[in-house]
């Protein structure tokens, strides 16, 4: 029975004629079964996991058996060198005699990682978390970054992550951040860079903006060092302060660049997350979500908001919420930065509004540009951003003070009706026509007073229900001393409740609501004509009224839900 | 095996975590067998020698007990981890006491809530560690319980040497020494008792 033993050790036991298929019958050679669990057991108490499975491969008939063994295994208590998820049983033995227990102190050990010793977490963001850690055969300390799996959809993106990463990997430049190894261990993405001793732009300008100078010769830096990322066909996209490290001589260096394309593919899953995370520094382009027309020309957008970030203190865009900060950057124009700090240079400000064209094609054609111009700038040269025409100038002031340019545009259009109906019909009456064009421009006076006002930070918030307040009161009084019947004009107020959504706020819609409303009654009552029609033509007036300021209200509600929703989707 | 179907631990467990009482003493009732064996395992293993361990079951079931309220889990991976915590626990000052040592500390605390892995914690894993998929998990421990009680209904001295060559990892020639065999037997016991076992975990199926 125990003749033909196997010296090799691997070949099955289905190579031995005496053993039957089944092993759990009587008559199986014990002595072969028993050298072959024997050696597994072995692979089992020294984790020689490569043995252990040609062992399962080779010898399917045994494997109830083996699966036996294995669960046996896991009842045994742990022995101190391995560590599992169970690892509390650790040593204890050891307890016993030292007074702390090993298993308490296993989680302040440094954690391995493949080659890779990790200290501690120095970063998290859209992607992942970034650790320093020492590369323990080259003894050097690298920033690991683990991409979180979920961020990649499929094992396309996989592909596409290491093809960037690779592309990224092969540039060599001094104000940007070396790529060492991009790889996978246990499923786990990761890539290590240079580690920066330093803090990064955001954190070092969080004392306060930079002299001009100072900002501008940093500025060229990074524009440069952008510019060879787009040589390299990397277009950065997620440019901004806390990606720019400060070194050890002061000088940038660009981190998290080309790779940041990756995670905002046409899924909204993994859009929302980056895009809305950061908009302050996003192009409209990007902020808008046109991926396609995402060009180098979207990362001169971002080094005009980092400039501006520089020299003000803030960047271009910042409101309180994702949803207002997206509005701003697609449609707003930023306060001049001169405004905020009258210490900058015309001709700087003038760089900076340039790469922050709204249009692609009215910004610096490259990076490259952009750090030559900033160079004239220093060297008391003429600079290429000129003064731009009127009419562009226009259109800023409009973006800039939306609420105002709106009633102006309103206010002369309706005053410019009143005047050419006045110069037409011969017989006007004047002293009338005066009092109606008086009433436009103090209308135009409350508007420019409520636009100063709004411009006061602490002020924003109550001057919007004010200057709503006050709008509904002019109108007011201009249909009561219009001549009757001015049942058409009475279309004034659904314009107001309108208008008053513009702002994203559901409470300036109520209140306008209710303000509309109860001037409507006023001017029911002291207008004696009012009164001339059917009784119920008032009462449906009032309810559309009020259903227009509900329909309005709803809709800027639920703008506001999604708004939310993106926000709290948002990676911490 | 097990795979297919709601395991009746996890049904047992949800039902004594909303307060069935008969529930949680067939939890506890069914856990019997795995605690002895574990702590047999444990303690014998320190010891080198054979050790009564009955005190230890019956005080680590009764911290459980105890400590129900704060056990936080829902999978019996959980419960499972929890009992060996209490249990390594009760062991450890066990051990103590069987040296004679004096507990001149006081007890050591064990948090009584499993930790959960989060997800940084999840890729720090030990790297040689395989890593499981979580159903296999659940089979697996599932079957530990099943394999205790299957250890329970061997023959005295089967059970003997899967504890002694499995669970406490000795060589065979320890394995024989201590059960006064010699090593030829010995191993011929074992080949039979590991058979048996697998065939009792089997018919407990059918």
């Amino acid at each position: 029975m125990t003749e033909n033993h196997d010296t090799t050790g691997e070949s099955g036991i289905e190579n031995d004629p005496d053993v039957t298929r089944n092993p759990g019958a009587v008559n199986v050679s014990e002595d072969r079964l028993f050298e072959l669990l024997d050696r597994y057991v072995t692979t089992l108490h020294s984790d020689d996991t490569q043995s252990r499975s040609a062992i399962i491969q080779r010898n399917p008939d045994l494997g109830e058996l083996l699966a036996c063994l294995d669960s046996l295994e896991h009842l045994a208590p742990l022995r101190p060198s391995r560590r599992g998820p169970e690892n509390e049983t650790g040593s204890v033995l050891d307890g016993i005699v030292a007074e702390p227990t090993a298993a308490d102190q296993m989680s302040d050990a440094p954690a391995e990682f493949g080659k890779y010793v990790l200290f501690e977490e120095v970063g998290r963001g859209g992607m992942g978390v970034v650790y320093r850690a020492k590369q323990t055969d080259l003894d050097r300390v690298v920033a690991l970054k683990m991409i979180l799996s979920s961020r990649f959809a499929s094992e396309e993106e996989i592909q596409r992550f290491y093809g960037e990463a690779r592309a990224a990997g092969r540039l060599r430049h001094p104000n940007i951040v070396g790529i060492h190894e991009v790889g996978e261990l246990n499923g786990q993405h990761y890539f290590a860079m240079d580690y920066v001793e330093g803090e990064s732009l955001e954190e070092s300008l969080q004392t306060g903006p930079l002299a001009a100078n100072e900002a501008v010769e940093c500025l060229q830096t990074i524009a440069r060092a952008v510019h060879h990322l787009h040589e390299n066909q990397i277009v950065h996209r997620d440019l901004k302060p806390s990606n720019i490290l400060i070194g050890e001589s002061g000088e940038p260096i660009l981190t998290d660049f080309g790779l940041a394309k990756l995670f905002e593919s046409n899924s909204a899953q993994t859009r929302t997350g980056t895009i809305i995370g950061t908009p302050s520094y996003m192009s409209p382009e990007q902020a808008g979500g046109e991926a396609s027309r995402v060009s180098p020309r979207s990362d001169v957008y971002s080094l005009g908001a980092i400039l501006y970030k520089m020299l003000t203190g803030r960047p271009p865009f910042q409101r309180g919420n994702p949803l207002d900060t997206l509005v701003e950057v697609m449609e707003g124009e930023p306060t001049l930065p001169t405004r905020l700090n009258r210490s900058i240079p015309r001709e700087l400000e003038r760089i900076c509004l340039r790469c922050l064209e709204k249009s692609p094609e009215k910004r610096y054609r490259t990076a490259a540009a952009l750090a030559d111009d900033l160079e004239r700038f220093l060297n008391g040269e003429p600079v290429e951003a000129r003064q731009t025409g009127v009419i562009s100038r226009i259109r800023r002031w409009g973006r800039r003070e939306p609420a105002l340019a709106s009633r102006l545009g309103a206010l002369f259009v309706a005053s410019l009706i009143v005047q050419i109906t006045y110069v037409v019909r011969e017989n006007g009456d004047f002293p009338f026509h005066v009092k109606v064009m008086s009433l436009f421009g103090l209308w135009t006076v409350v508007a420019v007073v409520f636009q100063q006002f709004l411009k006061r930070r602490y002020l924003a918030g109550f001057t919007r229900f004010a200057w709503a307040a006050a709008d509904a009161i002019l109108l007011t009084t201009l249909l009561f001393i219009a001549e009757g019947p001015i049942g058409p004009l009475l279309i004034g107020y659904p314009v107001l409740i309108a208008a008053s959504g513009l702002f994203f706020r559901v409470r300036l819609v109520v209140f306008m609501t209710c303000v509309s409303l109860l001037s409507y009654g006023v001017l029911t009552l002291l207008r004696g004509d009012m009164l001339e029609m059917p009784p119920q033509y008032p009462v449906i007036y009032a309810a559309v009224l009020a259903v227009v300021g509900f329909i309005v209200g709803y809709q800027v509600y639920r703008i506001r839900v999604l708004s939310r929703h993106f926000e709290h989707r948002r990676l911490p | 095996m097990a795979n297919g179907e709601q395991s009746p631990l996890v049904d047992l467990l949800t039902r004594a975590r909303s307060g069935d009482e008969s529930a949680r003493d067939e939890l506890f009732e069914r856990c019997r067998a795995y605690v002895t064996l574990v702590a047999r395992a444990q303690v014998e293993s320190w010891m080198h020698a054979k050790v009564d361990a009955s005190d230890l079951v019956q005080e680590t079931l009764l911290d459980a007990h105890r400590g129900w309220e704060k056990f936080r889990g829902q999978t019996e991976g959980e419960w499972l981890v929890w009992l060996r915590r209490i249990l390594t626990h009760n062991a450890t000052d066990f051990a103590r006491r069987y040296h004679g040592t004096q507990k001149r500390q006081a007890r050591r605390e064990v948090s009584m809530r499993v930790r959960t892995s989060d997800a940084s914690g999840d890729f720090l894993r030990d790297p040689s560690d395989p890593g499981e998929s979580p159903s296999e998990l659940v089979v697996r421990r599932e079957r530990e319980i099943e394999l205790a009680e299957a250890v329970s209904r061997l023959t005295d001295d089967h059970r003997e040497v899967i504890m002694l060559r499995n669970l406490q990892r000795l060589s065979f020639n320890e394995v024989a020494e201590r059960m006064g065999r010699t090593r030829p037997a010995t191993q011929m016991l074992w080949t039979r008792a590991v058979r048996k076992l697998q065939e009792e975990l089997e018919h407990h199926h059918l």
